[in-house]
């Protein structure tokens, strides 16, 4: 074996030993990278865990303080609520249901007798204003006209061939629903001798209801002039 | 030279295929005396198109480079001074300075045997 042959060799085991150590540094590189990621996803997973944890700490708190909530006494704002509540109840605010009477008055359908003035024929804002007394004065408690809550401040009067309600223009027919002891107001509307005679003129049907809904006063209520008076 | 190509590509093969890798510590070493070794390999072989290859300089500079590189590296690391850039500057520069010469010397030659052709075919 000559010199130059033998060198190869040499040349040849070096370049295998460095191939093998080219080949380890690649390898460990990639170790390198695959534990800073594994590092990194014990990060991630640690977060998270904790978030969960906080979460769970928060929900405790939140059930804690709903339960000591449930457990404390009712506010002392209670029995102003129930006065507010039976303040609007009494003042008309607030829809009401019950037993009632329903009276519908139209204008004139039949014939008209003979002579009779046209001015008979329709519906005026005194037989509405009467009819809602009746039944006010045999004890209705809540009464709507057209809809139209009967308050403190309603106002039933002509405007021409209409009827302003609440400030509110309504023609004929006019619905009153009344609340309260129907057998009352039956016998009152049956004993008046002004809706009796009406009733000949105009058509006036009344009936009771085992179960009547009137809305609550819907319009804004304004009290300008008056004013609450010291007691 | 096939020999010495057969002889890296095995000893790629055997390291890949090797069940076990060197710790993690070493990295840092080895890959500075990878470089050593890298300059050496270019430097002889600029030295072989000079002409000039003496195989034990060769080897003897490959294996002291390599050596030393991963030896400062370490005294480096130990003292607080990062020895392990110094080397890579180095190496790095010399590496980029042989592969200018080695294209040098081929350009060279690739123009004279082009105008050597020339001038027989005249």
């Amino acid at each position: 074996m000559d010199a130059s042959r033998r060198w190869n060799l040499v040349l040849a085991a070096i370049a295998m030993v460095l191939g093998i150590l080219v080949s380890q540094q690649m390898r460990l590189v990639a170790v390198l990278n695959n534990t800073t990621r594994v590092q990194q996803g014990k990060i991630l997973t640690y977060l998270v865990t904790r978030t969960i944890e906080e979460n769970q700490a928060l929900n405790r708190q939140v059930a804690d303080l709903s339960s000591q909530l449930s457990g404390l006494a009712p506010p002392p704002l209670s029995p102003l609520k129930r006065h507010l509540a039976q303040a609007e109840r009494m003042a008309g605010l607030t829809p009401v249901s019950g037993p009632g009477v329903v009276v519908k008055i139209h204008d004139a359908t039949g014939a008209s007798f003979p002579g009779e003035p046209a001015i008979y024929e329709l519906v005026h804002d005194q037989y509405v204003l009467h009819i809602v007394g009746v039944l006010s004065a045999a004890g209705a408690t809540a009464i709507s006209i057209d809809g139209q809550r009967y308050v403190s401040t309603t106002s039933i009067f002509c405007a021409g061939p209409t009827i302003r309600i609440n400030g509110i223009n309504y023609g004929s027919p006019y619905v009153i629903e009344a609340v309260g002891p129907p057998l009352a107001m039956l016998a009152a509307l049956n004993k008046d001798p002004d809706v009796q005679g009406w009733s000949q003129l105009v058509s006036i049907q009344y009936g009771m209801r085992p179960q009547l809904k009137v809305l609550g006063y819907q319009l804004p209520v304004h009290f300008s002039q008056a004013e609450p008076a010291k007691i | 030279m096939w020999i010495v190509l057969v002889g890296l590509l095995a000893g790629l093969l055997i390291g890949l295929a090797f069940p076990i890798i060197l710790p993690l510590a070493f990295a840092q070493y080895l890959s500075i005396a990878l470089l050593a070794a890298l300059d050496t390999a270019f430097g002889g072989a600029r030295a072989g198109l000079e002409g000039r290859f003496v195989p034990v300089t060769f080897v003897s500079g490959l294996i002291t480079n390599a050596i030393l590189a991963a030896l400062f590296t370490y005294a480096g690391n130990k003292l607080g001074v990062p020895l392990f850039y110094a080397a890579l500057f180095a190496f790095g520069y010399r590496i980029f300075q042989n592969l200018g010469s080695i294209r040098h010397l081929l350009v060279d030659r690739w123009i004279k045997s082009r105008s050597k052709l020339h001038q027989t075919s005249l």
